[in-house]
């Protein structure tokens, strides 16, 4: 029942009317409201939150049905979205009211009105979870110094420092909007939420642009977009003691499409663009370790190092 | 050759379908075979034959990590005069889309195609737009990008194709008659115009698509494209933070496909425009 109150709430907000584009798809309409339309958006959520499912798992899925799990699938996905999305939160709420932080004027009221529209995606993030029945994770005590302590005293001093905070701040900024790609792939066929993430992700990654041309005013060489794993415009500790940018160097696509190709195998027509163009021209998600339908792994790497123990 | 299609096997009343399971920067990993009765849900020949929903849940987790591929292996009817995309055609308009993902694929090429050509013929006087160099090197560099996604987003369609034409819309010629493109505000605001329709189409349009990797294609290029708009609307004066239906809402813009198709339709060429009957 918590299910298909989920499904009711999130279709109560959904003022667009479901058909298929075309008659030829074959894929069932989630649509919100009727008790019809909730068993065509619950076969299509477990259809889309068992695709995410390995091979392994599916093969299981498939004998064994639709369980708890598969409302577990989905709100992992969105409990990492939130996770990546609360660090970010606590950054800008912190460092903007501390005195110690000297931010330009027009920067402070660029990064004051990002504040809110993060604040609602934490709420509209924690609502979906809550519905579905499953535990909304709660935000963590944060150590944004990278040293993983109360005390601070790690590499960065993001409270004192406007170009450190800038820097996490944009770190922060795309794992959000690169997580929520990941959760495009594991809701994969389900529309009602594939919808709402890619929502959510046209706003974040108009705000990490936001946020990389505030950085670019003192960093020379910073783009609004990530470039081949943003080498050129990271401090080490970020390229090798925590990747911040893990798999963002790729010039895949598409799972299979391999951009760099030439001659009779290639994607793109001749001459090759550069790689730098080829890399700021697709976003790209987190990679997954073989066991994961989520990207745990990537962030508990790159968030961890940020979180108070 | 680096693109693996769809390895679609008919037997009998059944299919026999390869996929690449979901795997995110995984390429080839977790192939799976899944042999799926062509009388179910996703082969009915008219669409309707539901299943009891436990057996449709049943086969549901397993056959959707290749549903879309095996729908896009599916005959590509585009050029069949019963197809729904080539019906409604009041005023001689020519392009169809084709149909699944490869139609939303299509769609958000289209839109590539023209943010391509908008974005060159807006480079072509930049002077007249009295450009800094910081913003003339991001206009290229969103024009090149684009450039990059139009021909991927071609290679992608051709990757879903099982016939020997390809399944790919034609280049399409502009009409940006209806845009003043050499003078810097109205420019640039149809540019960032342009830029937000290809995001709220993106996100719109991903509601109905059915493959992981189709998701994670579009949701790639609708965050650069938000990129995009976020930084041509820094050289705006007014221009909004974010493109959303109610202030302080996370959520973005999304547009159905028949409204993104319209508005890619008005810098169309007439005769030549996107078919938009048959979307959603």
């Amino acid at each position: 029942m918590q299910l298909l109150a989920w499904l009711d709430a999130l279709g109560a907000v959904d003022s667009v009317p479901v058909s298929p584009i075309s008659p030829t798809a074959g894929v069932p309409s989630a649509a919100p409201a009727s008790a019809a339309s909730r068993r065509a958006a619950l076969a299509q959520l477990g259809r889309g939150a068992l695709a995410a499912i390995p091979a392994v798992g599916a093969a299981f899925a498939a004998t064994a049905g639709p369980g708890p799990r598969v409302a577990s699938i989905v709100t992992d996905a969105f409990n990492l979205i939130l996770r990546a999305a609360y660090v970010q939160q606590a950054l800008l709420a912190q460092a903007l009211a501390r005195p110690t932080l000297v931010v330009p004027a027009p920067d402070r009221a660029r990064l004051e009105a990002i504040q809110p529209i993060l604040d609602n995606l934490i709420v509209q993030l924690s609502g979906s979870i809550s519905l579905s029945g499953d535990a909304v994770e709660a935000p963590a005590a944060y150590d944004f110094t990278g040293n993983r302590n109360v005390a601070g005293g790690g590499p960065f001093s993001p409270f004192t420092s406007y170009e450190d905070f800038l820097l996490l701040a944009q770190v922060f900024g795309d794992t959000l909007s690169r997580t929520l790609i990941n959760g495009l792939n594991t809701l994969g066929g389900n529309g009602l939420f594939a919808e709402l993430l890619a929502q959510f992700l046209g706003t974040t990654s108009r705000l990490a642009a936001d946020v990389r041309h505030l950085r670019a005013a003192i960093v020379p060489g910073v783009q609004p977009w990530p470039v081949d794993g943003d080498r050129s415009t990271l401090p080490p500790f970020f390229l090798e003691q925590v990747p911040a940018y893990e798999g963002e160097d790729s010039a895949v696509v598409y799972n299979v499409l391999d951009l760099t190709y030439t001659g009779e195998a290639a994607v793109l027509p001749e001459p090759l663009p550069a790689r730098d163009v080829l890399t700021a021209a697709f976003d790209q998600p987190f990679p997954l370790t073989q066991s994961e339908s989520v990207p745990t792994a990537s962030l508990d790497r790159l968030l961890g190092q940020f979180r108070a123990m | 050759m680096n693109l693996i299609g769809p390895s679609l096997l008919a037997a009998g009343g059944r299919f026999a379908f390869a996929a690449s399971a979901q795997s995110g920067n995984r390429p080839g990993a977790g192939v799976i075979f899944v042999a799926v009765n062509q009388q179910s849900l996703f082969f009915s020949a008219d669409g309707a034959a539901p299943l009891p929903r436990r057996a449709f849940l049943r086969y549901a987790g397993a056959a959707s990590a290749g549903a879309a591929l095996l729908l896009a292996g599916c005959k590509d009817t585009s050029d069949d005069p019963t197809n729904n995309t080539a019906t409604a055609n009041p005023n001689g308009e020519s392009v169809g889309l084709g149909s699944g993902d490869v139609a939303l694929i299509n769609l958000i090429q289209a839109g590539k195609q023209l943010s391509v050509e908008l974005f060159r013929q807006l480079l072509l006087t930049p002077n007249n737009l009295s450009l800094t160099p910081s913003e003339l090197g991001l206009l290229t560099a969103i024009r090149d990008q684009q450039r990059v996604q139009r021909d991927t987003l071609k290679a992608a369609a051709n990757t879903n194709r099982t016939g020997t034409s390809a399944l790919n819309i034609k280049d399409l010629p502009v009409d940006f008659a209806s845009l003043t493109l050499n003078e810097r505000t109205a420019a640039l605001t149809a540019a960032l115009s342009h830029l937000n329709t290809l995001v709220a189409g993106a996100a719109g349009g991903l509601r109905y698509a059915s493959g992981g990797r189709t998701m994670t294609l579009l949701g790639q290029i609708l965050s650069v494209d938000a990129r995009h708009a976020a930084t041509v609307a820094r050289m705006l004066p007014t221009a909004a933070l974010t493109d959303v239906t109610a202030s302080g809402d996370a959520r973005n813009r999304a547009l159905r496909p028949s409204e993104t198709a319209t508005a890619f339709n008005l810098l169309i060429t007439s005769g030549s425009r996107l078919l938009t009957g048959s979307l959603a």
